[in-house]
């Protein structure tokens, strides 16, 4: 395991849009498949975890059914909403535009200056 | 927004199912990760252990997750729900007073509201009643407040107002109905063709009368109200051009008006034309109207009252030039006036409802500031209480919402059984005779006043929160804990509150004892007026004969009247007839 960084406030909404975009997951694999895409860079606090889920249901932005785990249990699903897939693009939209500012204020040498 | 609220009530009503639901999905979250660790080669109670330890708090993750949802208001609603019925349950004798006094207070106010909104504030029952307007003579120097309108009014001034659409007379009076045998005295009104339509309510079954139908040779033709043709020709759809005798002269049945149909107070169940001969109808008879006829009009969609007024004095101005009698009527202080009909119809009545309401008003008042006081005595009885609670941590918003919850409570639970004193009340009302004030009739119960009176029980809720509020957070914890203990005197703020409250009660009472005097002693003196004759030991009665059989036999009659009260009332001394009005 790689070196971990903390999050940044409001991007672990972003993140748990992306992981349900590719596939409905229940909570537990988000946090698995977070961490699989992030190439284990990411670590979620698993106590925020479902606060998050439960706040991007309570927005309608993803949607919640129950299903069958890999090994035949019970599990809650989450899947994408519509508004989820906008919000989702918006918010990557947004983030690389923020991401790309500051990389490209921070690789500023003094002769460009 | 709204999708959020939809989550929010679909939560809500499943309550239950979020819990469990929530509960196992956090319990396979940390299962999974167990079994995920187990694999990774960890002993299975460590691996439990180690799965529980890194997901953290179990309750206040779901805490986390019921205040994203919105439910931590809702529970928190809950919980200062079942303290305030707690409380209340534990102080019977004071709920019980709070409950009744809210009850009698709010279930007053509700009934003469009842009375007000029906008599003052519904409008009339026909499109646009706002527009009706009544027209009617006063001669104030000569003694006569009212006299109507005469019928050359009524044919000088159709069509000559401009600021009016339509304008009708009409007249109350009683009828004898039916055959020989079978008749019945029936409230009528005469009227003049365009009256259903100055109304904008006419006939559903049938015409209206025509203008060829206005004279006495003509006038054999009748309408009927929705109650008379369902009562005396069962609903039949073919009444139209059956006869009915009217004071023992056939007409023609020509219309039934809709069941809603009711003019002001009137009762009447057969109209009839208001038919005269043409020397009724000269400018000699203009100011003979004896208050028996009167006018209605509809003002145009952009005139006002104002305008109808001086168009209707400049028209009177004209008419006085060539008018032999001019100097007289001008000395009698001749005007016509344009008053609002309902405004008009209720005019009497007016101040007496308002005063009536101000006096339920006190009364409610005085209920107020005496349950605020009873709440702060209650409120001092428990100040180390929330001392405690507030030193222990309580938030000031939790101690303000507490009290708003708790009387809120208790003034909605006294607004519920003040719906029912008010229902009540309204129904002792009709059984006194309340359909006798003008649209008495329309006095009745119903959702709207159930809603206005429990809106003003939250209202008055909120308003007892804010002095016991004020109470349990204006000290400092410190000097809380150390007074009013056992032995300690209470502080010279809650005392002074305390007796202020006294105060403004006792002066609220005063004023009511002193409105309600006042009220009764005028009411005293107008019953008081001498009538200028000894009334005691005198009877009177009337005698109603259709009109054309007295005329036949008129000198019978007149001398059949006084015989037959004598034989009817034995125990009379002596009778005389009255001239007919």
């Amino acid at each position: 395991m790689g070196k971990t960084a903390e999050l940044l406030p409001g991007t672990l909404d972003m993140l748990i849009l992306k992981a349900v975009s590719l596939k409905p997951l229940h909570g537990y694999g988000v946090l698995l498949r977070i961490r699989q895409i992030s190439k284990d860079a990411l670590e979620i606090p698993q106590g925020s975890l479902y606060p998050a889920l439960y706040r991007l249901e309570h927005n309608d932005l993803i949607a919640a059914e129950w299903g069958q785990s890999e090994n035949n249990r019970r599990a809650k699903y989450y899947r994408l909403t519509a508004a989820g897939r906008r919000r989702l693009r918006d918010e990557t939209a947004g983030w690389n535009r923020l991401a790309s500012a500051i990389a490209a204020a921070l690789n500023t040498t003094s002769e460009e200056v | 927004m709204f999708k959020r609220l939809r989550s929010l009530f679909r939560v809500l009503t499943r309550r239950r199912d979020f819990e469990d639901g929530m509960t196992e999905e956090l319990r396979f979250h940390i299962e999974q990760y167990a079994d995920d660790l187990v694999q990774s080669g960890m002993s299975p109670e460590k691996a439990a252990r180690q799965a529980r330890m890194e997901f953290g708090s179990l309750e206040s993750a779901k805490g986390d997750c019921r205040e994203e949802r919105g439910l931590h208001l809702f529970d928190e609603f809950r919980r200062e729900l079942s303290y305030a019925v707690r409380l209340l349950r534990k102080t019977p004798g004071f709920t019980a007073t709070a409950l009744l006094t809210l009850a009698v207070c709010l279930g007053a106010n509700l009934t003469i509201f009842a009375v007000i909104d029906s008599v003052l504030l519904r409008p009339l029952p026909f499109p646009d009643s706002n527009r009706l307007m009544t027209i009617f003579n006063t001669y104030p120097k000569a003694g006569v407040e009212r006299d109507g309108s005469s019928l050359t009014n009524y044919y000088e001034r159709r069509g000559h107002i401009p600021a009016f659409t339509s304008l009708a007379i009409y007249s109350y009076g009683t009828e004898i109905i039916g055959e020989p045998g079978s008749t019945e005295r029936e409230q009528t009104m005469r009227v003049s063709p365009d009256f259903f339509t100055t109304l904008g309510l006419g006939p559903v079954i049938g015409r209206t009368f025509t203008e060829e139908e206005t004279t006495s040779q003509t006038d054999h033709v009748a309408i009927l109200s929705d109650a008379f043709w369902r009562q005396r020709y069962n609903a039949d759809p073919n009444v139209i051009g059956k006869q009915i005798r009217v004071n023992s002269v056939p007409r023609t049945v020509i219309g039934v008006l809709p069941p809603a149909f009711r003019f002001l107070s009137s009762d009447a169940r057969v109209f009839l034309p208001l038919a005269s001969r043409p020397e009724d109808r000269t400018p000699l008879r203009r100011h003979s109207g004896g208050n028996v006829i009167q006018m209605i009009a509809r003002l145009k969609p952009d005139a006002t009252l104002q305008q109808a007024q001086s168009q209707l004095d400049a028209q009177n101005a004209a008419l006085e030039v060539d008018d032999p009698q001019a100097k007289m009527i001008a000395d009698a202080g001749f005007r016509s006036l344009v008053v609002s009909l309902q405004a008009d119809h209720v005019a009497a009545i007016r101040p007496t409802l308002l005063l009536l309401q101000a006096g339920a008003i006190a009364l409610l008042l005085i209920g107020a500031v005496n349950l605020v006081n009873l709440l702060l005595v209650r409120a001092s009885g428990r100040v180390k209480e929330l001392a405690v609670r507030q030193a222990l941590g309580a938030s000031r918003g939790y101690v303000v919402s507490e009290v708003v919850v708790e009387t809120t409570l208790l003034t909605l639970a006294g607004g519920l059984l003040g719906l029912a004193v008010g229902y009540g009340g309204i129904h002792l009302l009709r059984v006194l005779g309340a359909d006798r004030l003008p649209l008495g009739s329309r006095i009745a119960f119903d959702m709207r006043l159930a809603l206005v009176s429990l809106v003003t029980a939250v209202i008055m809720g909120i308003v007892f929160a804010a002095p016991v509020a004020w109470f349990n957070l204006r000290r400092h914890l410190g000097n809380a804990l150390q007074s009013e203990s056992r032995g300690g005197t209470s502080g010279r703020a809650p005392q002074f509150l305390r007796h202020s409250f006294v105060v403004s009660q006792i002066a609220l009472a005063f004023m009511l004892l002193a409105g309600a005097g006042l009220l009764g002693l005028s009411l005293q003196r107008v019953m008081a007026v001498s009538p200028g004759f000894q009334s005691d030991h005198i009877l009177t009665g009337q005698i109603l004969l259709p009109w054309k059989s007295c005329w036949t036999t008129s000198a019978t009659c007149r001398e059949c009247c006084p015989q037959a009260w004598l034989t009817m009332c034995p125990s009379a001394a002596t009778t005389a007839r009255a001239p007919p009005t």
